[in-house]
C-alpha cells in the first residue's frame, strides 16, 4: 500500500494546490485500490466503475478527510463501501440470495476475458468466491496485499483478533477447496 | 494439504490471474484527472464565500432581523397580558360596554340592586356623598324648603331634625 509524504497532505489542503495534488494521489492510489475492487467484484468494466466512483466520493468529500486517518485507510474503506454496495445492488437486480452470491461470481469469473491463463490461479479465484463476503475481503487484504491486521482493523473496523480468525478460517476452507478438487 | 498450503505460497502477491488492458492505469490518471468536477470551495474558497453572500437574498439578508423584531413584539404583547391580567382596571370601561351602560343608566337599576339588594339606606348614601363632596353640588335652590323636600321625599329627615 503507497504511502503519501506529508507534503501531499498539506498540497491536499491547500486551495491552490488541491487538485494537482488529488490528480497525484489517483496516480498513487489506482491501482492498489484497483486490484482490491476487482478481487471482490472479478470484472474489469464493474472494477473500473467502481474505481471512478471511489474517486469521486474521495473528490467530493475531500474536505472530511482531516488526516487524523490516513490517507490510505480512507480510500480502502471508500472503495470497500463501493464495492459491498455495487455487489449487494446486483444480487438485488439479478434476484439472487447471499448464499447464492457464490454462483453468480463464480459464473462472473468464468466470463472474465481479462486473464492471464494461469488454470491454478483461476482455481484460487473460484476458491475465494466460496468464502463469505468479509472473509473474502479480509483474504484478499492479507494475502494478496500483505496487509497489516492493524491497517485491516482500521478500515474493516473489527478486532485484530477477529481478522486473525478470520483469515484463518478463510485459508481451512481454501486449502479444502483444493483438497476436494484433487 | 502440504501441496495446498505450497499452492497458496505460490500465487501469494499476485492478482491471482487477472489482468488489465495495456496501460490502462496510466490512462485511467488521465481520464479521471479530466473528469473530475470543479469544486470552488476546496479551489477558491475566499471567492466562493464572497458569491455566496452576494447571492443571498433579501429575505435571507432580514430574517435575523424579522425574527429578532418577531421576538420583541411576543415580549411585549406577553407583558401587555400580564398587566391586564394583574390590573384590571385597565381592562376597557364598563360603560364601554352596552348592556352595563344601559344598566347603569336605569334609576331602578340603582334602586334595585344597590340599595335594596345591598341593604343600604339613604343615609349611607347621603353620608357617601357628604364624605366625596358631592352633596355640597347639589343645588337645591328650586326647592322652597330642603328639609320639606327631603322629609316629602323619604320621611325621615323632619323626624331627625326635630329630635
Amino acid at each position: 500500500m503507497p504511502v503519501p509524504d506529508e507534503a501531499l497532505i498539506a498540497r491536499l489542503r491547500d486551495p491552490m494546490t488541491v487538485r494537482e495534488a488529488f490528480t497525484e494521489v489517483i496516480n498513487l492510489f489506482s491501482e492498489p485500490l484497483y486490484w482490491q475492487i476487482r478481487r471482490m467484484v472479478q470484472n474489469h468494466e464493474d472494477s473500473n466503475d467502481i474505481l471512478q466512483n471511489t474517486f469521486l466520493k474521495a473528490w467530493g468529500s475531500l474536505e472530511n478527510f482531516r488526516g487524523e486517518a490516513r490517507l490510505s485507510t480512507w480510500l480502502y474503506k471508500i472503495a470497500i463501501n463501493e464495492s459491498i454496495t455495487f455487489l449487494a445492488r446486483e444480487r438485488k437486480r439479478a434476484g439472487v440470495s447471499l448464499d447464492d452470491a457464490e454462483a453468480s461470481l463464480i459464473h462472473a469469473i468464468e466470463a472474465d476475458k481479462d486473464i492471464d491463463g494461469d488454470e491454478l490461479a483461476l482455481q484460487l479465484r473460484k476458491a475465494v468466491a466460496s468464502l463469505p463476503e468479509k472473509q473474502r475481503l479480509v483474504f484478499n487484504m492479507k494475502y494478496f496485499d500483505d496487509m497489516k491486521y492493524e491497517t485491516m482493523s482500521e478500515i474493516l473496523g473489527t478486532s485484530v483478533g477477529a481478522l486473525k480468525a478470520s483469515y484463518h478460517l478463510a485459508v481451512k476452507k481454501i486449502e479444502q477447496f483444493f483438497s476436494d478438487r484433487d | 494439504m502440504k501441496q495446498n498450503t505450497d499452492i497458496l505460497d505460490k500465487l501469494r502477491n499476485t492478482n491471482g490471474g487477472m489482468t488489465v488492458p495495456e496501460g490502462y492505469f496510466a490512462e485511467f490518471t488521465r481520464r479521471m484527472a479530466a473528469s473530475l468536477p470543479e469544486r470552488p470551495e476546496l479551489e477558491h474558497p475566499r471567492e466562493q464565500a464572497a458569491l455566496e453572500r452576494a447571492q443571498r437574498s433579501l429575505w435571507q439578508r432580514v430574517r435575523p432581523y424579522a425574527y429578532m423584531a418577531a421576538m420583541f413584539a411576543g415580549i411585549w404583547l406577553m407583558l401587555q397580558v400580564f398587566t391586564l391580567v394583574s390590573n384590571p382596571g385597565r381592562l376597557s370601561p364598563m360603560d364601554s360596554n352596552p348592556v352595563m351602560a344601559e344598566a347603569l343608566g336605569n334609576d331602578d337599576f340603582i334602586v334595585d340592586y344597590f340599595i335594596n339588594e345591598a341593604g343600604l339606606d339613604q343615609w349611607d348614601i347621603i353620608d357617601e356623598m357628604d364624605a366625596d363632596g358631592s352633596l355640597s353640588e347639589l343645588d337645591f335652590s328650586g326647592l322652597s324648603d330642603p328639609s320639606e323636600a327631603w322629609a316629602d321625599d323619604y320621611e325621615i329627615y323632619s323626624s331627625d331634625v326635630n329630635e
